[in-house]
């Protein structure tokens, strides 16, 4: 099967494309050699079969960033029979050094000039027959955006892959750029004026940030506006299909199977499946951002705070996405080049108060909060929050130091199709059900273990194994004014902070309203919030940590984002019982 | 408030950093003094000797500086400005 390689800077629409060409069915594959996984699909073109490979952006092919060393790997490891050099038409003229060096490589080369739509809207004229002879290469211009050209792209690619495309000589970068400057006609004045006035008013130098936490609060309110009845639907649709289905389909199983796959893997995964729709909300609305190019302006307005705490403009944008969910912006973390920056702001995300946490504080608020408190006790927490970060930021700072220079690209506003936004967001919610199930498995089918053995005893019971943990940590955590029954929820927590109610409702065999007179029975205030506050700083969740593992492949950096948090958070809980109970 | 990089009464352009130049001016970058990875890194989005630039901002308590160089844009810290020379035409 011949492999064509997509090739290009970041920003020139290399994904669309790769989306355009392939529909939805990318996977993300493995390379010998490679560390990092690279979207890849079949392709039907004529009467072949080729593979696709989307590889990441890059600026240079000789340069030494994570993302160029995969590519020049790629490129020297597997064999590749075209590459598809993918160029931003409205701004050729710096990319045609990365161009020149893609040629020199020897392996045949179709260019596409892309967002032929931008560009023609400033005036950007390109004469690509001429262009073409000069160079002797194929050249294709088209809007992976809008289709434009699409429907010549794949003849072209057809041709290019069947001619022996053998350059009588590899033209010099000189030759390249005289005729490119020879071909395209720029006027004068060639700008993006909506860019321009949509800039005053978001960059404002008063306005800026205000308009941009404006913004985010939208964001969030959508997210959950929109999510929260998804989420009981699905959970609704999950609870009738175990009742209706399940229950009458599994009863001649033996008891303890019956219990492992209907109460452990079928309930645990539930809970995921559960969250999908506000993940792929999520995921939509910040991708949508992300796509706009505003992200790029908030990093210019946050950056001079950020470089006060080891960071940068774009570890800010990172945290932020942490307060939907840690997961995805852990993984958006791969744009920063420098791994002391990177690694930093890994470290800090976990503490961002994410949507499954608020679930736990809103109950336990809820229980032992008068209404007018309550408010002012969730926002005490988010403030916590981002104390944590900010602490752990400059205890680490020296530690992972950023050594990279803050050079970003501003990409023009551009504004997501929905063709677009429907396959990004389709191609997240595989990703995730990816990454969540292989873990969830596992840890629901370990806590149901825990719950139920040994033989016998009352599930979530002291006498069962999770019980006899729970007592055996009370020295531990009794200082912290957290119970026995606490101590399980706490462990559950672990794999999944959306767990820890369901655990409590478990363990004290209530639910409901009786759950939460059962705990105001047990737990006093000053325990409640001792314990939220362990919930919020103390290790994130299973898939967060798995995300940790991967990303940085540091068995070691794993560990210290496990510890540290877990440290910290007995730290500040323990300041915070003892010193109330001084005073109460 | 701006030094003359290089001092040439003769000259009619004046040479400054990128640092040193207010929002809304421009010029074209003469030398950039900055390492190998760096440079190449500037190059890739533009900026090189002899490309034109124009501030459109800068961020406020020091910040990044917002440029247009060609028909790209892009941001970069104060401390890596200092290290790009331009002449600007008064």
């Amino acid at each position: 099967m011949k492999r064509i390689a997509l090739l290009g800077m970041p920003n020139t629409g290399k994904s669309t494309l790769f989306n355009r060409l392939t529909g939805a069915h990318a996977k993300v594959g493995n390379w010998p050699g490679l560390t990092v996984e690279l979207l890849n699909a079949r392709l039907i073109l004529g009467d072949q079969v080729v593979q696709l490979v989307d590889l990441p952006g890059i600026y240079d092919l000789h340069g030494f960033s994570d993302d160029e060393k995969v590519v020049t790997t790629f490129l020297d490891t597997q064999k590749t029979d075209l590459i598809i050099f993918v160029l931003n038409t409205s701004q050729y003229e710096r990319q045609l050094n990365l161009l020149s060096q893609v040629i020199a490589k020897g392996i045949p080369v179709l260019v596409v000039m892309n967002m032929v739509d931008e560009a023609s809207a400033m005036g950007i004229t390109v004469d690509v027959d001429t262009l073409s002879r000069q160079l002797q290469i194929p050249i294709h211009l088209l809007s992976a955006k809008y289709g434009q050209g699409m429907e010549r792209l794949q003849p072209a690619m057809r041709q290019a892959l069947s001619s022996d495309q053998a350059l009588l000589k590899t033209p010099s970068l000189a030759n390249i750029e005289a005729a490119f400057q020879a071909a395209i006609s720029v006027p004068a004045q060639a700008s993006n004026a909506l860019t321009e006035r949509l800039d005053k008013v978001l960059l404002h130098p008063v306005l800026g940030l205000p308009l941009f936490f404006a913004v985010m609060l939208l964001l969030f309110q959508g997210v959950f506006a929109i999510g929260k009845p998804l989420q009981d639907g699905t959970t609704w649709l999950l609870t009738e299909f175990r009742s209706v289905a399940l229950e009458p389909l599994s009863a001649h199983l033996p008891l303890v199977l019956h219990g492992l796959l209907l109460d452990g893997v079928y309930n645990g995964l539930g809970t995921v499946a559960s969250f999908v729709p506000l993940i792929v909300l999520f995921f939509l609305f910040m991708g949508i951002v992300e796509d706009t190019g505003y992200l790029s302006r908030a990093a210019f307005l946050m950056d001079a705070l950020m470089a006060k705490f080891g960071l940068d403009g774009r570890s800010f944008v990172m945290l932020l996405m942490g307060f939907g969910c840690n997961v995805p912006a852990l993984m958006g973390t791969r744009v920063i080049r420098s791994r002391g920056l990177r690694f930093l702001t890994m470290l800090t995300i976990p503490f961002s108060l994410c949507s499954a946490r608020m679930q736990v504080f809103v109950f336990f608020i809820a229980a032992l909060f008068t209404a007018e408190q309550a408010p002012w006790v969730l926002f005490s927490l988010y403030i916590m929050s981002i104390l944590m970060a900010i602490v752990t930021s400059l205890v680490f700072k020296r530690t992972y130091v950023n050594n990279d220079a803050f050079v970003l690209e501003m990409p023009p506003y551009r504004f997501p199709t929905v063709r677009q936004m429907a396959i990004s967001g389709w191609q997240e919610v595989r990703h995730f059900l990816h990454r969540a199930t292989r873990f969830i498995v596992l840890g629901v089918v370990m806590i149901w273990i825990l719950t139920n053995f040994p033989q016998g005893v009352e599930p979530g019971s002291l006498d069962s194994w999770a019980g006899q943990m729970g007592h055996f940590l009370q020295p531990l955590l009794r200082p912290i004014g957290i119970n026995a029954e606490l101590t399980i929820a706490l462990l559950f927590g672990f794999i999944a902070k959306e767990i820890v109610i369901g655990a409590l409702a478990i363990i004290y065999g209530q639910e409901g309203t009786a759950l939460v007179h059962a705990i105001t029975e047990h737990i006093t205030w000053i325990q409640a919030y001792s314990f939220m506050l362990f919930v919020l700083i103390y290790t994130p969740c299973v898939s967060a940590i798995a995300t940790i593992r991967n990303e940085t492949k540091s068995l070691k950096f794993t560990a210290l984002s496990l510890a540290w948090p877990l440290v910290m958070a007995w730290l500040v809980s323990f300041a915070f019982y003892q010193t109330a109970m001084a005073f109460f | 408030m701006r030094s003359f990089v290089s001092a040439n009464p003769n000259q009619t352009t004046s040479s400054f950093t990128l640092e040193q130049l207010s929002s809304g001016e421009s010029g074209h970058v003469t030398t950039i003094r900055v390492d190998e990875d760096l440079k190449k890194r500037f190059f890739a989005l533009g900026l090189k000797e002899g490309s034109s630039v124009k501030v459109l901002r800068k961020a406020k308590f020091g910040g990044p500086i917002h440029l247009r160089v060609g028909t790209s844009e892009l941001i970069l810290r104060l401390k890596e400005a200092g290290c790009i020379c331009v002449a600007t035409t008064p």
